[in-house]
C-alpha cells in the first residue's frame, strides 16, 4: 500500500446524478488526487474509508451534483473581443457581472443606450447586441441625439456591421472623401458593413485588440465559463486571429491556480492555411500536442468549414432556398474542403465540420462518403458542428456514415420566429436543429454555445433542447424535442464524446476526473421547463470546490 | 513624390481550377514592362522560374523585372493602403479573388482607399468544365454569379476542348454581356493598361474616380434609344479603352478592342465611355452620337 496517497475527500450531497445508466444515483462520492474513487452512499463507500485516511465534506448536503458541464464549441478569442463591450441585446443575457435585460424595441434600445453611454466618461463607448429585427434602423443622427459628446460604436449582434455617432466618426478620423465614397459605408447614417466594416475595424483595432481591452475580455471569458458551470470547454478553432497570440493569451490568463476548467483545443485549419497550404498546416497541427499542459491541450482534432454564418443568413440553403432569393456562401468551396478533409482523414484525425445550412451538411456528407470509400474508418467522430438546417434523409445518412453532431440549439430559440417570417419560411425555421431525429437515428449529439453566438449556459441550451420554446413564446417542431435525460447527456457525456474525452470526463464513475457541477435544484425534479432557472452554486474541478461569486 | 496618379487595381476572379494561378505566373514573368504587384490567395501555388527571382522573403517574392507577388492578407484593405502609400508604388496591382468568393465584393476594396482606382474585374473561366460547373449542385450558382460580375471574361483551356471553346462561349453569353476572350498577350496587356473600370452611375457619382491625368470619361444619357449601327461604327473607329451601359435597347460592354452589344429590355440609355486623355474629343464624340440618338428601332 502506497504511503504517498493523499487523503480521501468524500462529498456528500442531497443527490448525485452520474449520467451512468448502470450506476445512476448516489449521495456520497469519494475523491482522491482529483480522481473519482467511487460513488454511492457513506455506507457503500466503507471498503475505501476503512482502509484510508479521509474526511467528509458536507457543504453540498442540500445541493445536487452532476458531472461537470462541457461546452465542446466556443471561441475564447472572439468572445474576448466582444465581452469588454456593453451588452444591449434583444434577449436577456445573464453575465457574471450583469444581468442584461431584454431590450426589444427601437425606442427602448435608444433609451437604454442613452442611459448607459452618458456617464461623464469621454472614452469610446462600445456596445454589442444591436439587431435590426428588434431594434429597427439605428442611425448616426439618432445616436447623436442619444449621446452627442461621447464616441459611440454600436456593434451588430452578428458582428458583421457597426454604426457610429458623429463623435466616434470624428474621434477615429473617418470623415474623409474616400470613406464617404465607399459603397459599403453610409457615412450619413454612420453605417459600416462588409468591406466597409474592414475600414472601421482598422480604425478601432488599436482599442479592441489592445492588451488591456483584449486581456479584460479574456478575464471575463474565464468568469463566464465558470459562471455557466463548465469544467471543460472546447476552443473549436484556435488560430482564428493569430495562433501564437491566442495561445500566449490562453497561457497568461488560464493559469492553473486561477482557472477551474480545462480547455481542449481544436486548430482552425482554414484560418491557419492562410496561404492555402493544408499540408504545412497538417504538419504543424501534428506538433501542437507538444505544447500541452494539464489543463490546456490538443489531441487529434481538426476544424474545417463548409457554409457561411447562420446569424447572417449566409448558410447554403437547398431548394427552395431563401424567401427573398438571396444566396448563402461557402467558407470552403467543395474542392478545397475535400482536399483538406482528405489530408486529415487519412492521418486519422477527428474532423469537425462547421455546417449551418442543409447544403453545407450535404457537402460534408458527400465528402465523408467519398473518404469512407477511400479509407474506411470506424469510430472516426466526424462531427457536424452547429447543425442548423438539415433534412431527415440527411440525418439518416449521417447515421449510415458514422457522423455525430454538436448542435447550437439556441438558433432555434432566438431565430426560429424571425426566420419563419424573414428567412426560410415556417416549416424549415421550426425544424432547425433536429435533435429528435438525431436521437431516433441513435446519433450522439452535444449541445454548444459557439459563444457569443449563444449564451455559454449549458442548462439554458438543455432547456431549449427539451422544450423547443422560442423567444416569441412558441413551442416549435414538437417532434424534435428530446427528453430531459438526453438534453443533460448532451452537456455532459455526449459533449465529452464529441471531444474524444469520454473516458476521462462526462459521467461520474470510478477512475474519472472529479469534475462536478453543483446545483441548488435537482434537474430531474424541476423537469425540462425548469432547467434554465436552476441556480448554479459553482463547480468542483479536479476535486477542488469553486463557488461562483455573485 | 510628385506623382499623383491613382494606383490601378484589377481584380482577377474565377472559380477554383479556372486557371488564375497560371495567368498570374504568366503576368509576373511577362514582358509587359509594368511593375506589377500581385496579391494572391494561394501563395504556395505560385511557381516562378528561380532565375527571375530577385528576393524571396516570407510571403513576398520580388522579381528582377520589378514585379512582386505577395500573399493576400486577411486585412487586404490595409495591405492595399500600404502599397498605395509607398514612396515608389507599383505601376499596377492585381488582386486574386478567392475561388469561393464574389469578385465584385473584392472590387469594393478599391473604393475606400485613397490613391487606388478600380481598373476592372476579370473573371477566368475554364472552357472545358464550365458547361458542367454552372449546374453543379454545390457551386453552380456561385460560378454563375462570378461570371455575371465580370467586366471581361477570360476563357482559358480552349485548346482542351474539341470545339475551341465555342460551346463555352455559347454558355457564357446567356449569363453576361461582358466581352469574352482568350488570355492572349494583347488581352493581358490591356488588363494592365490602367484604364479605369466603368462603374455604375450611382457609385461613380459618389466617388471622383476619373479625376485622373491619364484617362477621362464621358457619360451619356438619353431618353430615346441609340441607333445601334451608328454606335457600332463609332465603337469600331474610336480609341476607347472602356465602355459600359445600356443603349436603350442593348447592353454594351467594351474592354480594350473587344466589345459586346446584347439585346436587352428597353429603357432610357445610360452609357459611360473612357479613353486615354486627349485621344477622344468628347464634344465631337457627342455630336457624332447625336444622329445615332435619333433612333430607328430595328
Amino acid at each position: 500500500m502506497s504511503k504517498n496517497l493523499s487523503e480521501i475527500t468524500v462529498f456528500t450531497a442531497k443527490a448525485i446524478h452520474t449520467m451512468e445508466p448502470s450506476h445512476p444515483h448516489g449521495t456520497a462520492i469519494a475523491v482522491r488526487d482529483g480522481e473519482i474513487l467511487e460513488l454511492g452512499t457513506l455506507d457503500t463507500l466503507k471498503p475505501w474509508l476503512a482502509r484510508y485516511p479521509h474526511k467528509i465534506d458536507a457543504r453540498f448536503a442540500d445541493k445536487v451534483l452532476l458531472p461537470g458541464f462541457i461546452d465542446p464549441h466556443l471561441h475564447p478569442s472572439m468572445a474576448a473581443v466582444i465581452l469588454p463591450m456593453q451588452f444591449i441585446t434583444a434577449l436577456e443575457w445573464d453575465l457574471p457581472w450583469e444581468k442584461v435585460p431584454a431590450t426589444q424595441t427601437h425606442e427602448a434600445y435608444l433609451k437604454r443606450l442613452t442611459g448607459l453611454a452618458n456617464t461623464g466618461d469621454s472614452t469610446p463607448f462600445f456596445t454589442w447586441g444591436y439587431h435590426r429585427n428588434w431594434h429597427g434602423n439605428v442611425t448616426r443622427t439618432q445616436l447623436d441625439a442619444a449621446c452627442p459628446d461621447r464616441p459611440v460604436i454600436v456593434w451588430h449582434r452578428s458582428f458583421h456591421e457597426v454604426i457610429m455617432n458623429s463623435a466616434a466618426i470624428a474621434h477615429f478620423d473617418l470623415d474623409t472623401d474616400e470613406i464617404g465614397g465607399h459603397p459599403q459605408i453610409n457615412l450619413a447614417d454612420g453605417l459600416f458593413y462588409e468591406n466597409g466594416l474592414r475600414v472601421a475595424i482598422n480604425a478601432l483595432n488599436p482599442i479592441i485588440m489592445s492588451p488591456e481591452v483584449f486581456g479584460l475580455g479574456m478575464q471575463r471569458l474565464k468568469q463566464v465559463t465558470h459562471f455557466g458551470g463548465h469544467t471543460t470547454v472546447g476552443d473549436m478553432g484556435i488560430g482564428i486571429f493569430n495562433f501564437d497570440l491566442e495561445w500566449q493569451a490562453a497561457q497568461m490568463v488560464f493559469t492553473p491556480d486561477s482557472t477551474p476548467f480545462r480547455v481542449h483545443y481544436t486548430p482552425n485549419v482554414l484560418a491557419l492555411a492562410h496561404d492555402g497550404d493544408f499540408s504545412r498546416v497538417l504538419a504543424e497541427v501534428k506538433e501542437y500536442p507538444k505544447l500541452n499542459s494539464d489543463n490546456l491541450f490538443f489531441t487529434d482534432h481538426a476544424k474545417l468549414f463548409t457554409d457561411g454564418a447562420f446569424f447572417s443568413q449566409l448558410m447554403m440553403v437547398g431548394a427552395p432556398g431563401y424567401l427573398d432569393g438571396h444566396e448563402g456562401e461557402w467558407l470552403m468551396v467543395p474542392e478545397r474542403f475535400e482536399e483538406a478533409a482528405r489530408l486529415f482523414w487519412h492521418e486519422g484525425f477527428k474532423v469537425h465540420v462547421h455546417c449551418t445550412g442543409d447544403m453545407g451538411l450535404e457537402l460534408a456528407l458527400d465528402t465523408l462518403e467519398k473518404l469512407q470509400a477511400e479509407k474506411p474508418r470506424f469510430n472516426h467522430r466526424w462531427t457536424i458542428e452547429h447543425f442548423g438546417l438539415s433534412t431527415p434523409e440527411q440525418v439518416r445518412r449521417m447515421a449510415d456514415l458514422g457522423a455525430i453532431a454538436s448542435v447550437n440549439v439556441y438558433y432555434l430559440h432566438e431565430l426560429s420566429a424571425i426566420y419563419a417570417q424573414d428567412g426560410i419560411g415556417t416549416e424549415r425555421a421550426h425544424n432547425m436543429a433536429r435533435l429528435g431525429t438525431l436521437k431516433r437515428n441513435q446519433i450522439p449529439f452535444a449541445l454548444h454555445s459557439d459563444y457569443t453566438m449563444a449564451p455559454a449556459l449549458p442548462l439554458n441550451s438543455a432547456w431549449v433542447a427539451a422544450t423547443r420554446q422560442n423567444e416569441a413564446g412558441e413551442v416549435v417542431g414538437l417532434h424534435e424535442i428530446v427528453p430531459l435525460e438526453d438534453a443533460l447527456k448532451a452537456i455532459t457525456i455526449d459533449a465529452a464524446y464529441v471531444l474524444g474525452l469520454e473516458h476521462e470526463i462526462g459521467t461520474l464513475r470510478a477512475g474519472k476526473r472529479a469534475d462536478f457541477t453543483v446545483l441548488e435544484q435537482d434537474p430531474f425534479e424541476v423537469g425540462a421547463a425548469g432547467l434554465k432557472d436552476i441556480e448554479i452554486w459553482g463547480t468542483v474541478f479536479g476535486g477542488a470546490a469553486h463557488k461562483i461569486d455573485r | 513624390m510628385t506623382r499623383a496618379l491613382p494606383l490601378p487595381l484589377t481584380i482577377l476572379g474565377g472559380y477554383l481550377g479556372a486557371g488564375k494561378t497560371t495567368l498570374i505566373n504568366r503576368l509576373l514573368a511577362g514582358a509587359h514592362g509594368k511593375r506589377l504587384t500581385v496579391l494572391v490567395n494561394d501563395f504556395g501555388a505560385i511557381n516562378i522560374d528561380a532565375g527571375l527571382i530577385a528576393e524571396h522573403k516570407g510571403d513576398t517574392i520580388s522579381l528582377a523585372n520589378g514585379c512582386a507577388c505577395c500573399q493576400l492578407q486577411d486585412d487586404a484593405l490595409k495591405q492595399l493602403q500600404t502599397l498605395a502609400a509607398l514612396e515608389t508604388p507599383p505601376d499596377h496591382v492585381l488582386v486574386e479573388a478567392s475561388g469561393a468568393g464574389e469578385p465584385a465584393r473584392l472590387a469594393y476594396l478599391g473604393y475606400g482607399v485613397s490613391g487606388l482606382q478600380l481598373a476592372g474585374v476579370y473573371v477566368a473561366i475554364d472552357a472545358e468544365t464550365i458547361a458542367a460547373k454552372r449546374h453543379d449542385k454545390f457551386t453552380g450558382k456561385l460560378v454563375q454569379r462570378q461570371i455575371m460580375q465580370a467586366d471581361y471574361c477570360l476563357l482559358t483551356k480552349t485548346d482542351l476542348t474539341a470545339d475551341a471553346g465555342a460551346a463555352a462561349r455559347d454558355a457564357l453569353i446567356t449569363l453576361t454581356a461582358a466581352p469574352i476572350g482568350e488570355p492572349t498577350d494583347e488581352v493581358l496587356a490591356d488588363m494592365l493598361s490602367g484604364a479605369p473600370s466603368p462603374l455604375p452611375k450611382s457609385a461613380a457619382a459618389a466617388a471622383p474616380l476619373y479625376a485622373d491625368t491619364l484617362f477621362d470619361s464621358f457619360t451619356l444619357t438619353a431618353d430615346a434609344p441609340l441607333n445601334i449601327e451608328k454606335l457600332t461604327a463609332l465603337l469600331d473607329t474610336l480609341p476607347l479603352v472602356r465602355a459600359k451601359g445600356h443603349t436603350g435597347t442593348h447592353r454594351l460592354q467594351l474592354v480594350g478592342n473587344r466589345y459586346t452589344l446584347i439585346e436587352a429590355e428597353t429603357r432610357p440609355a445610360e452609357l459611360v465611355f473612357i479613353a486615354e486623355k486627349g485621344t477622344v474629343d468628347w464634344g465631337v464624340f457627342e455630336k457624332h452620337l447625336s444622329p445615332a440618338m435619333v433612333a430607328t428601332r430595328t
